[in-house]
């Protein structure tokens, strides 16, 4: 193996890679302005597992430690059940029947009245498009795979051995190739298998069973012990639509990187069973495991006061999924770049959320706030039923919190990724920075029909 | 060191943000503001003219008690209600006169939104008169809206819909 990656392109560097692209000699700086999907022209996988595209790619002020910053008390995190969250019974279990109906009533009279109205950023063509983006977000999906691809044994060949390192950069390599963004690797223990739901989106009942096989049965999905490596990797969103939340328009890449994750999902899952091992996939968005807590844990991100997690490339502009497989990878460590602290001071969030429903204390808490909350976690709980009920009278999902976040920007700006390194290393000036935040007029746009004339990059990836 | 470092930091911000002030400038645009919270059990509501309403109460020789126990508690919506001086008179106690309905609202603020000039939505919970010596009402947990933008009372024949990431 290492003969062959001498022989051919071991030493692969940034600038070679964005010659391959087409770019080389534009710089870093222009980096921001590649193709978001461009055909990288890699010979064999011993190329691609030499390419940066292996790598993580972080800024250099991203350090890793040994915990999220969020504090986790592990012997109170239980598995929890996804049927609890408020998208499922939590809502109309905390609001009761009659407010859940008038909350889906009231959007759906809204919709009509706003479209009836021109209303920017809620017209018929604002409409169109988040609704065709959302009705292909949460098709289902195969946990097992849909095993398009043969194995190993079909084509009567041993199936790969690679050590855990160049496993890891050869996954993280193929799912940016797919089109993923920062991919990190979770090790599943005692504590960290307690993320995984006992009931998946599908209302099947999740089984941790020493068995060689998974098994997707009616009422229930086996995920065999043997398979001790979550692979959680985030989509991107377009920032220019994100800062134009809640528009019908702007909802549309929320719904769009629900798309592509089940996309990279299925293509991986076939090229994990020709390699010659499992691959276990969310059979929609959201499924199989807490995402926060496996982004967490794995150094995504950090925690942030929306419960979001705050990347450092990418801040709230993104998606995150996961996959659990046996091939052995190494753990990715959790991150700490300040997002915590910052989140402490800033509350822009809280001030200016339409909702009301984000928490404004400066500490954290230990108090969940119902029972669509897994308790355990020291962090800030949102008013979830408040949350909610906004989503269901505005048929969006919200995320004006997204929007108005000074994290949230795009770190191909010199005064943000500053920003982010000073913040990493000091909170001294965690206020002079919401501050500059307000001043400087960043972050939500409300002019929402200026979208229709964006001359966006592929796939809104800016 | 790390004083000079900080220092030298501080220093990159301020250049940088100070040439960003045109860029941030540029970029600001017209506020439309993002779409009003209202209590969905709000969007069951009834709407109403004031003085119909009123009338109710006052005229004839209704039956107070049943007139009371049929009217009071429910929410009510009075649409298109061209703002004036008037009805700033009691917002220092929390409340605006709209017609001769006292209406307390739940955020007062919200009323510097508005000017003489332009016209509300205002939803509520009847309370029902303030005396019987005085034809008015009194209104609880009152929301002030722009006229017309959000669906009050819901169309019930609109259907549902449930968002979800």
């Amino acid at each position: 193996m290492a003969d062959r990656q001498v022989k051919y392109h071991s030493t692969i560097s940034r600038r070679d890679f964005m010659k391959t692209l087409g770019l080389g000699g534009i710089g870093l700086g222009m980096a921001g302005m590649a193709p978001a999907i461009a055909p990288a022209a890699f010979k064999d996988l011993d190329e691609v597992l030499a390419s940066p595209e292996g790598g993580l790619n972080r800024p250099s002020w991203v350090r890793e430690v040994d915990k999220p910053t969020v504090d986790l008390d592990w012997n109170v995190i239980q598995p929890f059940d996804y049927r609890e969250v408020m998208f499922v019974k939590g809502f109309v279990k905390s609001v009761g029947e009659e407010y859940a109906r008038w909350a889906g009533q009231a959007g759906a009279a809204n919709t009509k009245l706003w479209i009836n109205q021109r209303r920017p950023g809620f017209t018929l063509r604002d409409y169109a498009l988040n609704a065709s983006c959302r009705s292909y977000a949460f098709d289902s999906h195969s946990f097992l795979g849909y095993r398009r691809s043969p194995t190993p044994d079909m084509l009567g060949v041993p199936r790969w051995e690679g050590t855990a390192e160049e496993n890891s950069r050869m996954v993280r390599a193929v799912m940016r190739l797919y089109g993923a963004d920062e991919v990190a690797f979770v090790e599943l223990d005692d504590n960290t298998e307690k993320l995984i739901y006992t009931h998946d989106t599908d209302g099947k009942e999740i089984r941790i069973e020493h068995v060689s096989e998974p098994e997707d049965a009616e009422g229930y999905k086996v995920i065999p012990k043997k398979a001790r490596w979550v692979i959680v990797y985030t989509v991107k969103m377009s920032y220019e639509l994100v800062r134009r939340l809640p528009s019908w328009s702007a909802g549309a890449t929320v719904y769009h990187a629900y798309s592509l994750g089940p996309y990279l999902q299925d293509r991986f899952q076939d090229f994990i069973r020709t390699l010659g091992y499992m691959c276990l996939g969310e059979c929609s968005p959201n499924a199989l495991g807490t995402a926060t807590g496996f982004g967490a844990m794995g150094g995504l991100g950090e925690v942030s006061r929306v419960e979001h997690l705050i990347t450092p490339k990418r801040g709230l502009s993104h998606r995150v999924f996961k996959m659990i497989t046996d091939l052995p990878l190494v753990a990715t460590k959790p991150i700490d770049t300040g997002v915590h602290e910052f989140c402490k001071t800033c509350k822009k969030c809280a001030e200016t959320c339409p909702a009301e429903a984000i928490p404004s204390a400066t500490e954290p808490t230990w108090d969940v706030p119902g029972p669509f909350k897994r308790p355990g976690v020291k962090g800030w709980f949102r008013a979830e039923p408040r949350c909610y009920s906004y989503w269901r009278q505005t048929s969006t999902g919200c995320g004006f919190c997204l929007a108005v976040c000074p994290l949230n920007r795009p770190q191909s700006a010199s005064y943000f990724s500053t920003m982010r390194s000073v913040i990493s290393k000091t909170s001294a000036m965690n206020r002079t920075f919401r501050k500059m935040d307000d001043i400087l007029g960043w972050g939500a746009r409300q002019d929402y029909e200026s979208f229709w004339d964006l001359d966006l990059p592929t796939l809104g990836w800016d | 060191m790390k004083r000079v470092k900080l220092t030298a930091a501080v220093a990159l911000i301020c250049l940088v943000a100070g040439s960003s002030v045109i860029t941030g400038a540029c970029a600001s645009t017209e506020a439309a503001p993002t779409p009003p919270f209202v209590p969905p059990e709000y969007y069951g509501c009834l709407q109403v003219e004031p003085q119909d309403l009123i009338n109710i109460y006052f005229t004839g020789y209704g039956d107070f008690t049943a007139t009371e126990a049929r009217y009071n508690e429910l929410l009510y919506v009075f649409k298109d209600q061209l703002v004036d001086e008037r009805m700033f008179t009691g917002l220092e106690e929390g409340f605006i006169w709209v017609d001769y309905v006292k209406c307390y609202l739940v955020n007062p603020d919200d009323m510097s939104r508005f000017e003489p000039g332009d016209k509300i939505d205002v939803v509520g919970r009847n309370k029902g008169p303030t005396s019987y010596v005085i034809a008015g009402l009194k209104f609880t947990e009152c929301i002030v809206l722009p006229a017309g933008s959000v669906a009050l009372p819901a169309d019930a024949d609109a259907g549902s819909i449930t968002p979800g990431y």
